[in-house]
């Protein structure tokens, strides 16, 4: 039997290792500093600060993807993705954000093209900063033929980022360890920003979409906890991002007209019977300011929808998020559904439309 | 750091190399009629397989045919070995060696939605026909070890059909199929391959990579393996390819591939005296 030792202790080595590095946690750069190569100059002293929040789905804009079901796209060439880009770089210009949060942000990525994107909007916007935190880290996903994968989370600002890290949420637990090794693995994004005299903690995260237990729940906790901490030490913080739920009070919860999948799809919306709105359970609203307030979107709810997956159709619910335990100055808050509500149509970008406010420095 | 580590594996495997050769007694009967990676052919009408090696036979004439049955229905393919030299006791010994494979049917299988999707399903393979050829000069510096000196080449015969279907680019990979998509894949190698002792032989491949690609892709691969012979018919192999190179997007300076495997002899054919 000792000849055979040597095979177990391959077996363990095999099986101990990360052979394609999913394991963002245990990697030394968990997060990435960039700047723009030429720095634009900023007000010396605002008294103000422009924040956005928006999902870009990694330069996909709205080409019909697999996991949409609406086509079976896998890759973009990279004309198509820096096309997309310019797209998307042009509505930032037009918001003029000092700081934003974008989510699905791709940086060396086979479906897009490997094209940095954090890199190509700093150089395209008067933003001059970034930080950026991956969700989705692999050599190669061996499923969908979607192949090497690295995108994220990024906060890009006109000012300095500091002390940036990289706060891990849960992993879907109800997942085969398979799945889960190559799955995303969502995070917040955290950096010290100074304005004038203001320092604010910013944060930037995207919770689960597909989970049926109870892990978008766990990770919105861990999200309040998280903004709790920095309330409770005395810090100013803005939290942005798409948290894949609705608010609370929202009448149009599921079965929305948009879904293309069939049942038998991992892509199929969870049936209305176990949608919980974590939002409600998680009383943010009751804490801090919202971009959008809950009485607001309670008066229109249409016109604060943020997303849909037809491109065909219109926005038809609220997915994305700006909170502070600041201020922002009362109905500057306002989702770019289209051309009314910014200078250029946001449908064909991406399948989110962006969240932007003003932020009242102190 | 990297160059290092090879750099000490290959020393270390060197040196196991040199203390074997003084300390060993004759082993070469037993092991050298493996299929082994030196000029040499099976002896006509041996068979040997493994769990994830190949299929090979000894034919006539020196010249040994290689199949992977496995892999055959999805990827068609087959390799002839031909010894050229005239004497089986030379200590310089020359073979070539012709395979061709038609990989589109795996390519096809590969590109699948959901798990095992290497593949975008969206996307059809094209036809491609490689052809591979291989010159080897074996030198068999004492009775129990071998040095053989390789290079070949590997094409598409139907390379302007390629298109825009998707490469590996990983390491290890895309040495193997990067001859797809481009003109062709070169490589040169050293081999090192002998007896250790009775129970246990090695084989070791130096080799180098390169693919005319816009990066001028250039890959080094060091192949250590070690055999355990349990029994005249069946060994274990256990074995690591350290590989490092400029493979197009691949994140990784280096990667290290543990493998293991089971081989043994079928059926034989008994030679008439």
């Amino acid at each position: 039997m000792k000849k055979f030792t040597f095979i177990p202790i391959l077996v363990f080595l095999l099986s101990s290792c990360d052979p394609f590095h999913t394991k963002i946690e245990d990697q030394d750069l968990t997060v990435s500093y960039y700047e723009a190569d030429t720095k634009k100059t900023n007000i010396p002293t605002p008294t103000t600060l422009n924040i956005v929040t928006w999902n870009v789905k990694f330069g996909g804009a709205r080409i019909d993807f697999f996991f949409d079901c609406h086509g079976n796209r896998v890759l973009m060439t990279e004309a198509e993705v820096l096309d997309n880009m310019a797209g998307i770089s042009t509505k930032i210009r037009n918001m003029d954000p000092d700081i934003i949060f974008l989510q699905e942000v791709d940086i060396d990525s086979k479906r897009s093209g490997y094209v940095d994107q954090v890199a190509y909007i700093l150089n395209h916007t008067n933003l001059n900063y970034a930080v950026y935190a991956p969700q989705w880290l692999a050599d190669y996903v061996p499923s969908d033929g979607i192949g090497q994968m690295n995108s994220g989370n990024a906060i890009l600002s006109k000012y300095p980022l500091n002390n940036a890290e990289r706060v891990a949420l849960p992993l879907i637990e109800e997942q085969s360890t398979i799945v889960q090794y190559f799955y995303l693995r969502r995070n917040i994004i955290t950096a010290e920003v100074s304005v004038a005299t203001n320092d604010i903690v910013v944060l930037g995260t995207h919770t689960t979409a597909y989970s049926t237990d109870d892990t978008k729940k766990i990770q919105l906790e861990l999200i309040k906890s998280k903004v709790a901490g920095i309330d409770a030490s005395g810090k100013d913080f803005i939290l942005g991002g798409d948290f894949n739920n609705v608010p609370p009070g929202t009448i149009k919860y599921c079965d929305f007209d948009d879904n293309a999948c069939s049942e038998d799809s991992p892509y199929y919306p969870l049936p209305c019977s176990t949608l919980v709105n974590d939002l409600e359970t998680m009383k943010i609203y009751a804490e801090y300011d919202a971009a959008i307030p809950q009485d607001l979107y309670m008066l229109n709810q249409d016109l604060y929808t943020s997303y849909t997956s037809d491109k065909n159709g219109f926005w038809n619910r609220k997915l994305d998020y700006i909170f502070t335990n600041g201020d922002f100055i009362a109905n500057t808050g306002k989702v770019h559904q289209g051309i009314t509500s910014g200078e250029m149509a946001t449908m064909p970008l991406s399948d989110h439309a962006p969240i932007s406010t003003i932020y009242q420095l102190k | 750091m990297l160059l290092r580590t090879i750099f000490i594996l290959a020393a270390i495997f060197l040196f196991q190399v040199s203390f074997a050769q003084n300390d060993s007694t004759s082993t070469t009967e037993s092991h050298m009629i493996w299929k082994n990676s030196t000029a040499k052919t099976l002896s006509e009408g041996r068979m040997e397989m493994g769990l994830l090696a190949p299929f090979v036979m000894g034919l006539k004439n020196n010249m040994q045919i290689t199949v992977h049955p496995l892999a055959f229905i999805l990827m068609p393919n087959v390799k002839l070995k031909k010894n050229w030299s005239s004497d089986p006791d030379n200590k310089w010994q020359f073979a070539t060696e012709h395979g061709m494979a038609f990989p589109t049917p795996l390519l096809n299988f590969l590109a699948r939605e959901g798990a095992g999707g290497v593949y975008p399903a969206s996307q059809t393979a094209p036809p491609i026909l490689t052809f591979q050829n291989r010159f080897i000069a074996t030198n068999f510096y004492s009775e129990d070890h071998a040095v053989s000196f390789k290079t070949g080449i590997e094409f598409n015969l139907l390379y302007s059909q390629y298109g825009d279907f998707p490469e590996v680019e990983l390491l290890y990979f895309y040495p193997r199929m990067a001859s797809y998509s481009n003109p062709f894949t070169l490589d040169v190698a050293v081999g090192f391959t002998g007896a250790i002792s009775k129970s246990f032989s090695y084989a070791a491949d130096f080799t180098f990579y390169y693919i005319p690609n816009d990066e001028s892709t250039t890959i080094f691969e060091f192949e250590p393996k070690v055999y355990y012979y349990i029994a005249d018919n069946l060994r274990i192999l256990a074995g690591i390819i350290l590989t490092t190179g400029n493979v197009p997007h691949e994140k990784q300076d280096f990667r290290a591939i543990p493998f293991l495997d089971l081989q043994f002899t079928l059926f034989q054919k008994t030679r008439k005296k």
